[in-house]
């Protein structure tokens, strides 16, 4: 500093006014190239037919009402629904489920039983689709090999059943995620203060109405977070099918992803891909931010 | 031990062993002959157990190069997105200012947009602005995860007391030194657990590098996984021998690190 | 900038707010007439690199050309070849000048005529020769020939001599229903098959309902773009395709390459198949080497109601970027690979590649190549046969769509949960449904 005076500088004044804008604007620049200008392109494209290569072509709403006739988009909503009910009507309770166990007082091996729970969503996706594609192989896979040991019946095509097939893919949701959801559960538990139980014990609760009266309430928070999440991201529901069945047989496990993915980077038919991005989109965000606001996530009460 | 605690331990190994099935029979084909993988009836153990699959994916696949790049883009892009999650999040837990709500709105919201949405016009503007490569696609656009911002808000707001902060201004330290001098040590914890579960996420993406990654030369190892196996001849011998490579990493930063992630992963969810 | 094409892409992406207008490079260089030319080889199979780098060092083959030729090869699965040669194309940036399209990726480069945007017609190259060059349907694009083929991809019969002798399969059975009838006695007996059907995914599916179809003289889509599945061939290879499945002499497995295969082929539990030329390397030598000697090959027995005594399946073109400085280096260089019988036995001696030109498979050269996985057999005498019966395939824009919409019925009908022709209306129906009129 060549001079010193005893105004401090103009920065020094403004700094704890102006700071935070500096620290939480990469989000917001980033957040403007990455997502918005492409939400805007996307829209753009979605007026056009384009195949990547040329200029789009003007085509108004064409792409929207070929989507609305379109029975693989149709398809590919019921089973992406599919998916979402599955993960909100099983994987959800059974994470909360086994958070509960878990969470049992005095509960030996907790960390060991938590980290076995929670390592398949360490491992990539890639590999895990591998190895169950080796177990359900309706030939040779292991699964129909123990059934056959076990039952004497071991001819389910897993893969090539367009249920089956379903079922697989939601199996290995369900392995893939649940312990992951655990962990969050039980980090929720633990925050319910014993008192509760013991306060509710008194009352002459049993173990049901306690976890429906002290046990549900407080985890009210932690189950809005997860339920969000997890809504929002089955809703993108890509890699567990693309790579164990193609969205196969037939499109019986083709998800919304797939659909415009294969839109887009299988069929060079881009501006279709971004049409069904932008209903995807208006859906979810709208389900989002509903649900967000219904369960006040990020607020501080 | 009451009976009901037999049955609760008895339930968590059971379920515990179906979670590690799979994981161990993976292993276990990996050191299988091509053709003893679907062997009726499966062994456990292979009867020939072999190298062999280890030895043609690391002599005759780049794997030590999908690695490397799996690898750099991972920590590059952890790194940078761990320092802007702790600024955002202190920023937006620590001070008063106008927009605040909203700018927190717009935070939140992004969570709910739907990354299927934006791959096709992002893929379009990368390609042609030219920046359609791994280093660039794969770190820049995803430094600064709204989840982590998130988690990073509600970990200050519980562990940096106001105190420390008016401290530190009557010393005359500027906003930025407090951050990286008093509230970055004071955030390890969390920036474990945000480490590695942005590590993970990066080291494991398959769908946005799927797209983006065309060159062979720049493969991530989910996309060298998955070029050999969609190659002629359906390799699973060569793919799981690299499957059981490429999870290693994983799992070592997983277990390093185990207790960090599950605790500091749920802090920002909890309260 | 020369090319209004170019121009065009420009446009569109002004409106996409692209910031790539600055540093605009020029389109279109002068050609290289002569010397040394640096050509970017794209393509997917090794094979295809060996062939291509021993041609252009092979005295016989470049003899009076006027380039020499430095290659700089790229690797990576088909689907991602065409992204990124689309990609670098609209990036503007150097993509391949030599790429090789895999058959069923080049109906994307169909659409909105991306294909004569991006690559040089092969025309004029191909006229001299006429019908005599095999395949030209597969990567033809409003009447234009965009690639050459490398392959021609011959579906023949693959069979175990040895079992075929001890359960006395006559070798020589002259239909599909005399082998399906042996086959279902062998599958009573022994529970051995004698073909495998696909049920994996969409496109494997469709391959091997495919492969059946074309055999039978039937069909996707005709020489004139016009839907032709919905045919009695097509009902009637669904309903021999379910018959197989259902008195166990077809093998259902869901992909003809994975480890159920390998499984199958070395349980001896598959002892026959149709499959292409390039099976023997990709299918049965890298599953089961241990089986050297054992397989032979045969022409496909006909159908009695028809068709052919062969098929075609899979395949790869090859095909020049067009516009570039290096463009009319690598048509010469792909023409003297490709079209010349130096360059087609060098072709076949890299990577096992079958002509395309009809007349060398009379050629001593050829039919005197023996075969040691296959017992030592004459194998261009079969190949040689099965060339003349060769049933087209005529590619269309709509193809990628019929195999992810026919995939699914095809399954169906395999598995018994329809019937034929419930099938092939719900696939027509399903095309019809996807492609825009």
């Amino acid at each position: 500093m060549s001079t010193v005076s005893a105004q401090p500088s103009w920065w020094r004044r403004n700094e704890v006014r102006l700071a935070p804008y500096l620290f939480i604007g990469p989000f917001y620049v980033l957040y403007a190239l990455f997502m918005i200008i492409p939400i805007g392109a996307g829209v753009y494209l979605s007026f056009t037919d384009w195949a990547g290569l040329g200029a789009p072509q003007w085509i108004g709403l064409e792409n929207y009402r070929y989507l609305l006739q379109d029975n693989s988009f149709w398809t590919s909503l019921g089973n992406t629904v599919f998916y979402m009910s599955f993960t909100m009507l099983v994987v959800l309770p059974a994470s909360l489920l086994l958070a509960s166990a878990l969470n049992a007082r005095g509960l030996k091996l907790r960390d060991t039983f938590r980290i076995i729970f929670f390592v398949p969503v360490v491992i990539s996706p890639i590999v895990v689709a591998l190895v169950f594609g080796l177990i359900f192989d309706g030939q040779f896979g292991l699964m129909n090999a123990l059934l056959q040991a076990v039952f004497g019946f071991g001819g389910i095509e897993w893969t090539t059943d367009p249920l089956w097939a379903r079922v697989v893919v939601v199996v290995l949701v369900l392995w893939r995620w649940t312990g992951y959801l655990t962990i969050f559960f039980l980090a929720g538990l633990q925050n319910v203060p014993r008192e509760l139980y013991e306060a509710a014990a008194l009352d002459g609760a049993g173990a049901v109405r306690s976890f429906l009266s002290v046990t549900l309430p407080a985890l009210r928070p932690v189950t809005a977070f997860i339920g969000v999440t997890v809504l929002v991201s089955t809703a993108q529901i890509f890699e567990e099918p693309f790579l164990l069945t193609q969205g196969g047989p037939g499109e019986s496990t083709l998800s919304i992803a797939m659909f415009i993915y294969r839109a887009a980077f299988q069929r060079q038919e881009l501006g279709y891909a971004a049409a069904a991005g932008v209903l995807m989109f208006a859906a979810v965000f709208t389900i989002g931010r509903i649900a967000l606001r219904l369960f006040q996530v990020g607020r501080n009460a | 031990m009451t009976k009901q605690r037999a049955g609760l331990y008895t339930a968590l190994t059971l379920l515990a062993v179906l979670f590690l099935i799979p994981m161990i029979w993976g292993v276990s084909s990996a050191f299988k002959a091509r053709s003893d993988i679907f062997e009726y009836p499966p062994r456990l153990f292979p009867a020939e157990p072999t190298l062999e699959n280890f030895r043609a994916i690391l002599d005759g696949q780049p794997f030590w190069s999908w690695l490397l790049v799996s690898t750099l883009v991972a920590l590059v892009s952890t790194a940078v997105a761990v320092f802007l999650c702790c600024l955002a999040g202190f920023g937006f837990a620590k001070y008063q200012f106008r927009f605040k709500n909203a700018l927190f709105d717009v935070l939140i919201s992004s969570l709910a947009v739907p990354f299927a949405v934006i791959i096709v016009p992002l893929f379009i503007l990368l390609a042609v602005t030219g920046t359609l490569n791994v280093w660039f696609a794969l770190i820049v656009p995803w430094v600064a995860p709204a989840f982590g911002i998130f988690m990073m808000r509600q970990y200050v707001e519980q562990s940096v007391p106001d105190e420390l902060l008016h401290a530190a201004r009557i010393d005359g330290a500027g906003e930025f030194r407090i951050f990286l001098s008093v509230v970055l040590p004071l955030l390890r914890p969390a920036v474990g657990a945000l480490a590695v579960w942005n590590f993970l996420n990066s080291y494991n993406s398959f769908l946005w590098p799927l797209i983006v990654v065309s060159d062979p030369d720049q493969y991530t190892l989910p996309l060298g996984l998955q070029a050999l196996f969609g190659a002629e001849g359906r390799q699973y011998d060569l793919v799981l021998a690299g499957s059981v490579l490429a999870a290693i990493p994983s799992l070592i930063v997983f277990f390093v690190l185990r207790k960090q992630l599950l605790d500091g992963l749920t802090a920002g969810a909890v309260k | 900038m020369s090319d209004p094409t170019r121009r065009q892409v420009l446009w569109g992406f002004g409106a996409l707010g692209a910031a790539a207008l600055a540093g605009c490079s020029s389109a279109s260089a002068t050609p290289i007439t002569q010397g040394e030319v640096q050509l970017n080889f794209w393509a997917h199979d090794p094979g295809y690199d060996a062939t291509f780098a021993a041609s252009a060092v092979d005295p016989a083959i470049q003899q009076g050309s006027r380039w020499t030729y430095e290659l700089e090869m790229t690797a990576a699965n088909a689907g991602d070849l065409v992204s990124r040669a689309i990609t670098q194309a609209v990036a503007r940036r150097r993509g391949p000048d030599l790429i090789g399209v895999v058959v069923d990726q080049f109906p994307r480069m169909m659409k909105s005529r991306i294909a004569q945007n991006m690559l040089v017609p092969l025309d004029d190259l191909i006229q001299p020769f006429g019908d005599q060059l095999l395949k030209q349907g597969s990567y033809t694009s409003d009447g234009s020939v965009y690639g050459l083929e490398s392959d021609n991809s011959i579906s023949v019969l693959y069979y175990r001599q040895d079992v075929f002798q001890e359960n006395d399969i006559p070798e020589t059975v002259g239909s599909w229903e005399e082998l399906a009838e042996a086959g279902t006695r062998l599958a009573a007996t022994t529970g051995q098959a004698i073909g495998m059907v696909s049920t994996g995914d969409p496109g494997a599916v469709f391959n091997s309902f495919l492969q059946f179809l074309l055999q039978r003289g039937g069909s996707v889509f005709g020489a004139d773009g016009s839907l032709t599945l919905d045919s009695d061939e097509s009902r009637e290879v669904l309903a021999f395709m379910r018959k197989g499945v259902q008195d166990g002499f077809l093998m259902p497995l869901a992909d003809p390459y994975g480890g159920a295969v390998a499984a199958a082929l070395k349980n001896s539990e598959l002892v026959a198949t149709v499959m292409p030329n390039w099976y023997r390397a990709y299918g049965l030598e890298a599953n089961v080497p241990d089986q050297e000697g054992l397989w032979k090959i045969r022409t496909i027995p006909p159908f009695q109601a028809g068709g052919h005594i062969a098929s075609t399946l899979g395949g790869t073109g090859f095909a020049v970027a067009s516009d570039t400085a290096r463009s009319d280096a690598a048509v010469e260089l792909l023409r003297r690979t490709y079209l010349t019988p130096e360059g087609q036995f060098l072709r076949y001696q890299k990577g096992g590649y079958l002509p395309t030109l009809a007349p060398l498979y009379q050629e001593p050269q050829f039919l005197e190549i023996t075969d040691p996985f296959l017992g030592g057999q004459r194998i261009f005498e079969v190949y040689g046969e099965a060339a003349l019966d060769m049933p087209a395939f005529d590619q269309h824009v709509g193809m990628q769509v019929m195999t992810t919409t026919l995939g699914g019925p095809v399954l169906d009908a395999v598995m018994g949960r329809s019937t034929p022709d419930q099938a092939i209306a719900a696939a027509v129906a399903a095309y019809r449904n996807q492609v825009r009129q």
